[in-house]
């Protein structure tokens, strides 16, 4: 009798685990981010202040498919500490991307040089708190002058590309990079 | 052994072998799951993929609103993908034959890409890493291409030196091309890249 048995028994525990095992890859997905230990905000230096230059990416990667055409620089914001701000002049010798990114990676925010207004890149990344007391502190007739962002979280990085173009070559794409300052304002 | 103590003991069994097959499709499950992690972030994004020719993109990874698998793997990989605002990244790991690329043949890579401020040729790793190093370059932008007088180019992908654009594979390694364009007019849309026509990869002779 019990022979019998065992067979169809195995099927519930059998779903069962297949059960476990969907919400386990859902979960594990969801929550990698949160949890991958070495992901491009540790390995791009983590707590970083100011612009950091990244090393040359055709002699040493920072990350996969790194573009070996370009210069990088980096910086980290930490808007616990104050709102932060990302501002550069635009200069003809290179074309410089900037990419924000949130504490896992994700990109909130991305730009050229080409969409600058009055020739120059200047964002400020702000909790919705810190948006709120600049916004009651604003001129009523003037327009801000800079890009306000509220990051989904409080702390990441703002990656900066400077392509290599010429004649300026690697030279002038490193001092476009080195360029772009990134600052805390502390309250 | 009397009747009642039989029935205890037989009572005991069923619930331990209750416990251990609970535990056993407990373990079995958690493995499973995390298997399924492990395998859907260890290589290419699994969703959101734009096809063109031998050129894939994942225009999603460059937004915010990114799917959950591609949030996963960007973190574990670590890498920090092209905006959208920035411009628009391709990979091709095969030739237009689907092929995969190998260190030993030539290629020939031809067309008009789209319109782009600047666009880029990066050779690396099928895994986005550095080639081992060796002579000749391994990345080229649009504006060093040097073009016959109408305007179109030929760039030669081989492990011996050619005259003209010529990128340098180490012999007989696999490797992948990257094609990064650069403030393009090619919206990060799928739909909008098919039928779009990139550069041609066309194999030539092997060694």
């Amino acid at each position: 009798m019990t022979p019998r048995l065992r067979g169809p028994i195995v099927l519930p525990w059998a779903l069962g685990a297949l059960f476990l095992a969907g919400i386990v890859h859902i979960s594990s997905v969801l929550l990698m981010p949160r949890f991958a230990q070495n992901d491009a905000y540790v390995r791009l230096g983590g707590q970083t202040r100011g612009t950091v230059a990244l090393p040359d990416p055709s002699v040493a990667q920072s990350m996969p498919f790194q573009d070996q055409r370009a210069e990088y620089s980096v910086c980290h914001y930490d808007l616990d500490l104050g709102a932060a701000r990302v501002r550069s002049e635009v200069t003809p010798d290179a074309l410089v991307a900037i990419s924000f990114h949130d504490r896992t990676g994700r990109i909130f925010y991305s730009t050229t040089d080409r969409a600058a207004l009055r020739g120059r890149i200047d964002v400020r990344l702000l909790t919705p708190r810190q948006l709120d007391s600049v916004e009651a502190s604003d001129p009523e007739d003037q327009a801000p002058q800079e890009l306000r962002l509220t990051p989904p979280t409080s702390t990441g990085f703002v990656l900066v590309r400077a392509l290599i173009e010429q004649p300026g070559g690697r030279a002038a794409a490193r001092q476009a990079a080195n360029a772009v300052m990134c600052s805390t304002e502390r309250e | 052994m009397s009747l009642a103590d039989y029935q205890s003991v037989e009572e005991t069994r069923s619930r331990l072998s209750a416990y251990a097959k609970t535990g056993i499709a407990g373990l079995v499950g958690v493995g499973l799951g995390l298997a399924a992690t492990y395998v859907a972030t260890f290589g290419a994004l699994p969703f959101g993929a734009a096809h063109s020719g031998p050129w894939t993109s994942w225009p999603k990874a460059g937004a915010a609103d990114a799917d959950p698998y591609a949030r996963a793997i960007i973190a574990r990989q670590a890498t920090a993908p092209l905006g959208n605002g920035e411009g628009l990244a391709f990979v091709a790991a095969t030739d237009d034959a689907g092929r995969p690329l190998d260190g030993s043949c030539e290629y020939r890579i031809a067309g008009s890409p789209p319109v782009a401020r600047l666009w880029t040729i990066n050779l690396f790793t099928p895994e986005g890493h550095l080639l081992a190093p060796g002579p000749g370059r391994r990345s080229l932008s649009s504006d060093q291409i040097l073009r016959s007088a109408k305007g179109d180019f030929e760039i030669v992908v081989a492990p011996s030196a050619r005259a003209g654009n010529w990128l340098s594979t180490p012999n007989g390694a696999p490797f992948a091309i990257s094609l990064n364009l650069y403030d393009t007019n090619v919206s990060p849309t799928q739909t909008s890249l098919e039928g779009l026509k990139l550069l041609s990869i066309a194999r030539g002779d092997c060694l």
